[in-house]
């Protein structure tokens, strides 16, 4: 048993983390950022002799994760993965489950609560970007990182989780409080489970 | 009963969103994971038309006329030996004329009967005297002619001694006749005297660095 007007509350959440996981899955894929080499005064001996050297690089989450992995930076990789890729995939599906849990008016459990309260991790590896841009940009040679779509995607696949967590809190506050005991174990609410 | 069938069916929804969330993500990932692969891949996966003309000189570029390889006859026009002294080959040289003008002069390739010069020429005295700094342009071991239908270039090819030098040969190229890239010639006529083969290469200036660097790896 659900406060009038909360179902179509919970079909926003669930538009909302449908949304945020197409994001989720296209921001890890998709280009998130190139890396253009230059070589200052020696530009142009090095494009001329060693062309390989001077191409683009691009990465994606993913693909960064990996060449870290690759490089032998297995720790940082691990920990990259565990909050860019594995975390955030996690936290949406806890949510998505907490949705059919507040839609059949029961607590949405701890786990919903410490994915709440976790989801400013997910933003780590947007912070890791913006510290390889950064330390590139202070390279000596003129090299360049320029982002691509994938950043913005997963940065705002962040945020609409983050968005969808609060509502979901504030939805269990509202409606399961007003449930009694002996209804929560079972009822339902009509078209929402 | 009841409670227990509500209980099951209500696990199972949420579980259900819980891996559908979970595989819609890895659905959309695989998805543009697919697209932004098949993308950085098409420009080198365009077909080619079957049976297409090969390309021709675009009037008004400017290319580098890259003389790679002369081959000469065993004997000097005439029949008699290239070294009259001892047994040793011709040291082969050439020049190219444009426009009744001498654009190049080449290296000496000294005793032997095919003469080859690369693309690349690398003068590090030169580079030294100009504090390490080079134009890229300066390092291709070619003149640069402008094609203009009609015209020609001429190569003469002789061998040079201490003691004058015999012509090889002399073979007039019209560069309505020439393609981009490589061209292998087999000269014939009494111009061309001892002149066997000749390889040569149009590259048009305007070509990026990186198929630049691969025209001088081809040899």
């Amino acid at each position: 048993m659900t406060r009038p007007g909360a179902g179509k509350t919970i079909w926003s959440v669930r538009a909302c983390i449908v949304v945020s996981a197409v994001l989720l899955g296209s921001g890890l894929a998709g280009p998130c950022m190139t890396i253009e080499p230059a070589f200052g005064s020696f530009d142009g001996w090095v494009r001329f002799l060693k062309p390989d050297l001077a191409r683009p690089t691009h990465y994606s989450v993913v693909g960064g994760i990996r060449a870290l992995i690759d490089h032998g930076h297995v720790a940082l990789g691990v920990l990259l993965l565990a909050f860019s890729v594995v975390f955030p995939t996690l936290k949406l599906a806890v949510m998505a489950a907490a949705t059919s849990s507040l839609a059949e008016g029961r607590p949405t459990g701890p786990l919903m609560w410490l994915s709440h309260h976790a989801g400013k991790f997910s933003m780590l590896d947007v912070f890791v970007v913006g510290l390889i841009t950064l330390a590139i940009k202070g390279l000596p040679g003129g090299s360049r990182v320029t982002l691509g779509w994938g950043v913005g995607a997963f940065a705002a696949s962040v945020v609409l989780s983050l968005i969808a967590g609060i509502v979901i809190q504030r939805l269990e506050r509202r409606t399961v409080a007003t449930i009694p005991p002996d209804v929560a174990d079972g009822n339902t609410v009509e078209g929402l489970a | 009963m009841a409670v227990g069938r509500y209980s099951l069916r209500s696990r199972a929804s949420r579980w259900l969103w819980a891996a559908g969330t979970v595989l819609l993500v890895c659905a959309t990932g695989f998805a543009t994971w697919r697209v932004t692969r098949s993308a950085a891949l098409a420009p080198q996966t365009q077909p080619t038309a079957a049976g297409a003309a090969p390309p021709r000189l675009a009037p008004g570029h400017d290319y580098y006329f890259h003389v790679k390889l002369i081959e000469l006859a065993e004997k000097a026009p005439g029949g008699k030996a290239w070294d009259s002294v001892g047994d040793s080959g011709p040291d082969i040289c050439f020049s190219l004329t444009w426009r009744n003008n001498v654009i190049w002069n080449s290296s000496e390739k000294p005793n032997t009967l095919i003469g080859n010069w690369d693309l690349l020429k690398v003068d590090v005295r030169q580079i030294i005297t100009s504090s390490g700094q080079t134009d890229l342009n300066d390092l291709v071991n070619a003149p640069l002619i402008s094609y203009v239908p009609g015209e020609a270039v001429e190569l003469k090819v002789w061998d040079e001694d201490t003691v004058g030098s015999d012509e090889a040969g002399k073979i007039s190229f019209k560069l309505e006749d020439l393609r981009p890239g490589e061209n292998i010639l087999n000269p014939s006529g009494e111009r061309a005297k001892a002149i066997r083969r000749v390889v040569l290469s149009l590259i048009d200036r305007r070509t990026p660095v990186p198929e630049l660097v691969n025209t001088i790896s081809n040899r």
